[in-house]
């Protein structure tokens, strides 16, 4: 139906007030550079850096926005299914650790996987499981305290065989009854808006619905007042190839 | 006018990461820095005894456990704003507070004409330079009659 909102005004306005902070820090640096603000080649070099980073970061969120649009459909989800392979769960991780290297240190956080050695294998949309963890790490920087680690587990359910990475940290978070509410489409938490005043409303919603509805698995989220630690928890299940009892999904190997 | 005790801008943003250009600028001109990420930590910074040269203030900042100062919906919607009123009734003058925001509002501008202030949008930041610029100038024209 061409008059149905996906996105209502105030969702609008927010998503745009998060795209068009980082891009302002894009114009004013490189005009900071054009007019001779930034005198000296490795301050020039290492601002540059932030640029790129600044954009990237602007890029991803923009790209939440299209597959806000991809999973609104049925057929979106189908054809984001069909384009399912086998991804490497640590190389996944590091990529995404990587993208946040300037803005965690900028905000004095160290990014860690756990177990980097273990090759866990998971059936899936590369680019989309990339996008869930760029959300969540996101959320993290945002939200962490400074000077704090955020880590990241993976590990696999022996009883059930579902892969499980947990991604966790140390900063503001929500009340226990906000769990659920957090992954709907445009919910901030109090504590949320207590330390940044607006945020997209996006970034979570679309990570449940990719794990749900494309991948056939779970994400939850658990937060304590009393120790600050907040983890997201993602589980997929096993997946099968071929015959019924060909279980490969979770080969691991510690040489890939 | 409020007179600075020292060449000191306090910057009021709650993402003050994206604001590295802005800090640059000023310092290449030698000033020094001071951030607020919210309303609490804005109105302590001026009400601390420090006597800041100008004042940069996002107009959405948040504002934790405030919500009995904001009692105007746009106050609500626009913490900074009621921090650029507290700092005029502090006796800072209208060039020495600089709102800015991402929206284009025409109730927050109106607002801010009321109390003298000026009002620039993000993601044009060769105008609030010239702001920034224009607004010293004044400031030391002031400063030195």
């Amino acid at each position: 139906m061409p008059d149905e909102q996906i996105i209502d005004p105030i969702l609008l306005s927010n998503f745009i007030h998060q795209v068009i902070n980082p891009l302002n820090g894009v114009l004013g640096t490189l005009d900071n550079i054009i007019d001779g603000t930034v005198k000296e080649k490795s301050r020039r070099q290492q601002r540059l850096e932030t640029v790129r980073a600044q954009l990237s970061s602007s890029i991803e969120m923009i790209r939440n926005l299209a597959f806000l649009s991809q999973l609104h459909s049925s057929q979106g989800i189908e054809s984001l299914r069909a384009s399912s392979s086998l991804v490497n769960v640590p190389t996944l991780i590091i990529d995404s650790i990587q993208f946040f290297q300037e803005s965690g240190q900028q905000h004095g956080l160290k990014i860690w996987l756990e177990d980097k050695k273990t090759q866990y294998l998971v059936f899936g949309h590369r680019q989309l499981l990339k996008q869930v963890l760029l959300n969540v790490i996101d959320n993290c920087i945002k939200y962490s305290h400074p000077d704090t680690t955020i880590s990241i587990e993976t590990r696999v359910q022996k009883k059930t065989g579902q892969l499980i990475i947990e991604v966790h940290n140390d900063g503001v978070g929500f009340e226990n009854e906000e769990r659920n509410k957090i992954f709907e489409l445009g919910y901030r938490s109090q504590a949320a808006m207590d330390r940044k005043a607006s945020g997209s409303g996006i970034g979570l919603f679309i990570c449940k619905r990719i794990v749900e509805l494309v991948h056939q698995g779970t994400i939850e989220a658990e937060h304590s007042s009393r120790t600050s630690k907040t983890t997201i928890r993602m589980r997929f299940p096993k997946y099968k190839i071929g015959e019924p009892d060909d279980y490969t999904r979770y080969q691991s190997h510690t040489n890939y | 006018m409020t007179t600075p005790d020292t060449n000191r801008i306090l910057i009021i943003d709650d993402e003050p990461e994206y604001l590295g250009w802005v800090a640059e600028f000023l310092m290449a001109q030698g000033f020094e820095l001071d951030y607020a990420t919210n309303l609490v930590q804005a109105i302590d910074a001026v009400t601390d005894n420090k006597k800041y040269t100008l004042i940069l203030v996002d107009m959405n900042i948040p504002a934790p456990t405030m919500a009995d100062l904001l009692t105007e919906p746009i106050h609500q919607k626009y913490p900074g704003l009621k921090a650029a009123i507290t700092f005029r009734n502090q006796g800072y003058w209208p060039p020495q507070i600089i709102a800015y925001t991402v929206h284009d509002d025409d109730a927050l501008e109106a607002e801010l004409n009321r109390f003298d202030c000026r009002y620039v949008l993000k993601g044009r930041p060769g105008i609030l330079k010239g702001v920034i610029g224009k607004s010293l100038q004044t400031i030391k024209k002031k400063q030195r009659h």
